[in-house]
């Protein structure tokens, strides 16, 4: 992804991201839902493909999900603020 | 075909006759390894192993791990000028070159990949080895080979994706010649349940990114060893550092994302993901990885010999 991009926009593409994960459109995802709960429901699977494509679109890498005491994604606010996070990191190193 | 089945892949397979089987494991495994070696090249080792490596200590990077456990495979198979080694599931020739490079034996490998076999038989040209190595596109069920015709057979991360064990490790036991040694390293599911085997987790990196895998328990695998002939030197537990090992190729396909979608576009994402299913599976250790090696009549390595290294400056 190109370009300097603001935090409203990086939330709006992680909920769609999540949305496309559970097939639902984005207005069914409440920003305050766990991304990892049970109310999406997305298994084991769907969070490592949902990372993997948050990694892609933003050209960033999430946490690691394996690494000893790994903690839960959170809300779908926390993981776009993540994402936020990671993407304003790289843009202040440049690109990789 | 009668074994006891984990998930739906086998019990899939348990209802193909074993032609069907030997069929479905050629066509479907060979898919995984028929991508581009560039795409390889960009997330293993040089010597493109397709396996764990073995960690000193966890800041070691992948080449060191992976040279480790090459030197660690060639003590352990200990070959002698002039004795014959074969590779089933040989890859790319990350172990059959370098045992080639560091003995005199002579060597043949089977691969279902044709790209694989291609660069193997590359890079054996190119490190001037190819005079002793020979390597066949082939299903080891379709090998036609002389009683006790070799010194040692080498399965690294190949015998996960055959069937039908029973056959395999009969085979082995009637081709090694008295004295040669076979050696396992693959994976395994631990005896008492942990985690969803028929989870649509398990089911992607099992049938959907590799063909066909089938995890069976260690004392399955060490039992139908056992009843070959052959006798079991030893056993290792690599589990934490095939973890250690795909946290590397991950981050080596987070870094090349674009090159790799270049050439196999949608690739990068698949290794990524069924890496990712494999690291916390070992990093759990709802799966196990485990290096063996068994001998048929008396050893020609003492693995009670072998030095296992103190921790901290205490006797």
């Amino acid at each position: 992804m190109d370009g300097i991009i603001d935090n409203d926009l990086i939330v709006a593409r992680v909920r769609a991201l999540i949305a496309d994960a559970v097939r639902q459109p984005v207005a069914a995802i409440p920003l305050d839902v766990r991304v990892d709960g049970s109310e999406l429901g997305i298994d084991s699977l769907g969070l490592i493909k949902l990372t993997v494509r948050i990694e892609e679109t933003f050209d960033i890498t999430m946490p690691d999900l394996a690494a000893p005491g790994a903690g839960p994604l959170g809300s779908v606010r926390e993981v776009a603020a993540l994402v936020a996070e990671q993407v304003a990191a790289r843009q202040a190193g440049g690109a990789r | 075909m009668n074994a006891i089945a984990h998930t739906r892949a086998e019990r899939e397979a348990n209802l193909r006759s074993a032609a069907d089987q030997r069929e479905h494991e050629r066509q479907a495994v060979a898919a995984h390894y028929e991508h581009s070696p560039e795409i390889f090249s960009l997330v293993l080792d040089s010597r493109l192993a397709y396996a764990t490596g073995v960690y000193a200590d966890p800041g070691e990077d992948l080449e060191t791990a992976q040279a480790r456990k090459y030197a660690r495979i060639a003590a352990k198979l200990d070959i002698r000028p002039g004795q014959r080694v074969l590779d089933i599931g040989c890859g790319w020739g990350s172990n059959l070159l370098y045992l080639a490079q560091h003995s005199e034996g002579v060597f043949h490998g089977i691969t279902l990949s044709a790209q694989q076999r291609e660069e193997a038989l590359r890079r054996a040209r190119a490190w001037g080895v190819a005079e002793r190595v020979t390597i066949d596109v082939c299903h080891v069920e379709d090998l036609q080979l002389a009683p006790e015709s070799f010194d040692a057979i080498l399965f690294s991360g190949s015998i996960v994706h055959m069937h039908n064990r029973p056959a395999i490790h009969e085979w082995v036991g009637r081709t090694l010649k008295p004295g040669g040694r076979m050696l396992i390293s693959d994976c395994y599911f631990p005896v008492q349940q942990r985690g969803d085997r028929d989870s649509a987790a398990t089911e992607y990196i099992f049938v959907e990114a590799l063909g066909y895998c089938r995890l069976i328990g260690l004392a399955e695998e060490l039992q139908l060893i056992e009843r070959a002939g052959l006798d079991i030197l030893h056993v290792e537990d690599l589990t934490r550092h095939y973890a250690q090992t795909l946290a590397h190729w991950i981050d080596n396909v987070r870094r090349n994302r674009r090159t790799i979608e270049a050439i196999a576009p949608g690739f990068a994402a698949v290794l990524q993901q069924y890496m990712t299913v494999a690291r916390m599976s070992f990093a759990r250790r709802t799966a196990l990885e485990y290096m063996i090696l068994a001998t048929k009549g008396a050893p020609t390595v003492d693995p009670g010999a072998w030095p296992i290294a103190q921790k901290g400056g205490r006797s």
